[in-house]
């Protein structure tokens, strides 16, 4: 089926930074069904077991734990890749944040979280990317955020730093472009997952927030992997730059 | 791979089917195993496509019910609609024919609002359904000389984020794609203009125009189960052209 191939992984391996979490385990999920082999990468070791475990009836996963504030651990990544034959994809989902009123917020909160959800993510991607520029064709997939338009109360830092990895997107797809390589970005509101359920399902946030979204719920990790697949596969080759926003319309009025 | 992304079995109707764009996006539903209905104002030219059709001038309101309707009488849902019917002609604002500005918005705002408001009731019945608006670059961005077309594809944009936010909870996905500079078989001599050609390859990250089929997949994407949790988005397919400026002299090695 042409509409099918267009879809097609195989052959490709991709990278999923953050790849113990719920949402790089669903992107890695969804990659791995299209055919790619996939590495994730990640902080925490537990993490990796437990993804690895999960994911091995799906594909062919590899894990390798590392921290992306760390050069000697980006530098092993990037040589496992390599032997792998070279990153083709690679998705940049690893990121934190710190929810607090901004009145008591310090610089070292924000150095905190720009030094992962920026300076990690610039430096990750700044290694990976040579190998897609020796191949004449990658795919980078950004996690942005709502946040990267809008602004979010007690979560500026968070915001920040979303809105510098959207301008990030842009700016290395341009630039990038002449290489093969593409840059986009998706950006979630709320997904329902374990270090959010505490939040979203209590009844003052569902009053608050479900009738904003005109889809009449929150996000599932499910929910966002036809667009990690699309932003990974060639059917979005034109598309470079740009954000997809999957929200279920929260943000459009 | 899952059926994420299959659009096998959907009735798809796609106005301004006949050539172009229209054509690209139907023949490809077509391969990928949906029922594809394309509609246009010329019967020779619909006839020549040797798809299922109807004869159709969106302008036209009792057209519109009406081919909505045969659709429906026949295959008894609509799953999805593409509005690509649309026209385009250039003047200098101050000099702008009015007989002209009326055409432009009675095909590509009034047309498409109809087509989707005759499918929308439908999909609301079928508490499932997908349109697909073709925007532009001309919604987030303006041109000389373009004024005209220009504000029908603004109007694209909050006909899109409008369907969407009424008909969201009725699981109607409303979206809409923004193609770049699109070279297709109607707007060949357009491109032939040297001068022009070298803006477009300088301006864009891709260094190419595009062409219909690098649609297809956001197409697909945008009809399918995949893209079940977007709504009121825009879809910039332009190679980067939006995402910001490529600097237009040879990087230094």
């Amino acid at each position: 089926m042409q509409g099918h191939d267009l879809f097609s992984l195989t052959g490709r391996l991709a990278v999923i930074g953050g790849g113990a979490g719920s949402i790089g385990r669903s992107a890695a999920d969804v990659l791995l069904r299209l055919g790619a082999r996939v590495v994730l990468f990640d902080i925490t070791e537990d993490g990796l077991t437990s993804a690895a475990a999960e994911l091995a009836p799906v594909g062919q996963v590899t894990t390798l734990c590392g921290d992306t504030r760390k050069k000697a651990d980006i530098d092993r990544l990037a040589d496992l890749t390599k032997s792998m034959g070279g990153v083709d994809i690679l998705v940049n989902s690893v990121g934190v944040q710190r929810r607090m009123p901004l009145l008591e917020a310090t610089p070292d909160d924000l150095d905190f979280i720009w030094s992962v959800n920026v300076a990690g993510v610039f430096a990750l991607t700044q290694t990976l990317i040579r190998q897609m520029v020796d191949k004449g064709y990658g795919k980078v997939i950004n996690l942005c955020s709502i946040g990267s338009f809008v602004g979010l109360d007690q979560k500026t830092m968070y915001a920040i730093s979303k809105g510098g990895l959207l301008q990030y997107t842009r700016s290395a797809a341009v630039e990038l472009a002449r290489f093969g390589v593409r840059v986009n970005a998706l950006a979630p509101g709320y997904v329902d997952t374990a270090m959010t359920a505490s939040w979203i399902h209590t009844p003052e946030h569902e009053a608050e927030y479900l009738p904003r979204i005109p889809l009449g719920r929150y996000a599932t990790v499910d929910d966002l992997k036809g667009t990690f697949a699309f932003l990974a596969s060639s059917a979005s080759d034109y598309i470079t730059g740009q954000m997809i926003v999957i929200d279920g319309g929260w943000t459009i009025w | 791979m899952s059926d994420r992304f299959s659009v096998e079995g959907n009735v798809v109707l796609v106005s301004g089917g006949s050539r172009g764009i229209g054509r690209a996006i139907a023949e490809a539903c077509r391969d990928a195993g949906a029922q594809v209905v394309v509609s246009a104002r010329s019967k020779a030219a619909l006839a020549e496509t040797g798809m299922a059709h109807r004869v159709c001038d969106v302008a036209n309101e009792a057209d519109v019910v009406t081919c909505v309707q045969s659709v429906l009488d026949e295959y008894g849902r609509i799953d999805a609609l593409f509005n690509v019917a649309g026209v385009n002609f250039r003047h200098a604002a101050e000099t702008f024919p009015a007989d002209e500005l009326d055409k432009i918005i009675s095909i590509n705002v009034r047309g498409s609002y109809l087509m989707a408001r005759e499918c929308g009731r439908a999909m609301i019945g079928q508490h499932r359904g997908k349109v697909i608006n073709i925007a532009s670059l001309h919604t987030h961005e303006s041109l000389a000389g373009v004024s005209a077309y220009g504000t029908s594809k603004g109007a694209i944009g909050s006909l899109t984020r409008a369907l969407a936010v009424e008909w969201g909870a009725h699981n109607v996905q409303v979206n809409a794609i923004a193609p770049g500079m699109i070279r297709t078989e109607f707007n060949a001599s357009l491109w032939e203009n040297a001068d022009l050609r070298s803006w477009v390859e300088d301006h864009t990250p891709a260094a190419r125009l595009g062409l219909p089929a690098d649609l297809v997949g956001t197409a697909i994407f945008l009809a399918s189960a995949a893209s079940d949790f977007l709504t009121g988005q825009i879809l910039y397919v332009d190679g980067g052209f939006s995402a910001g400026s490529k600097w237009p002299l040879a990087v230094p090695s």
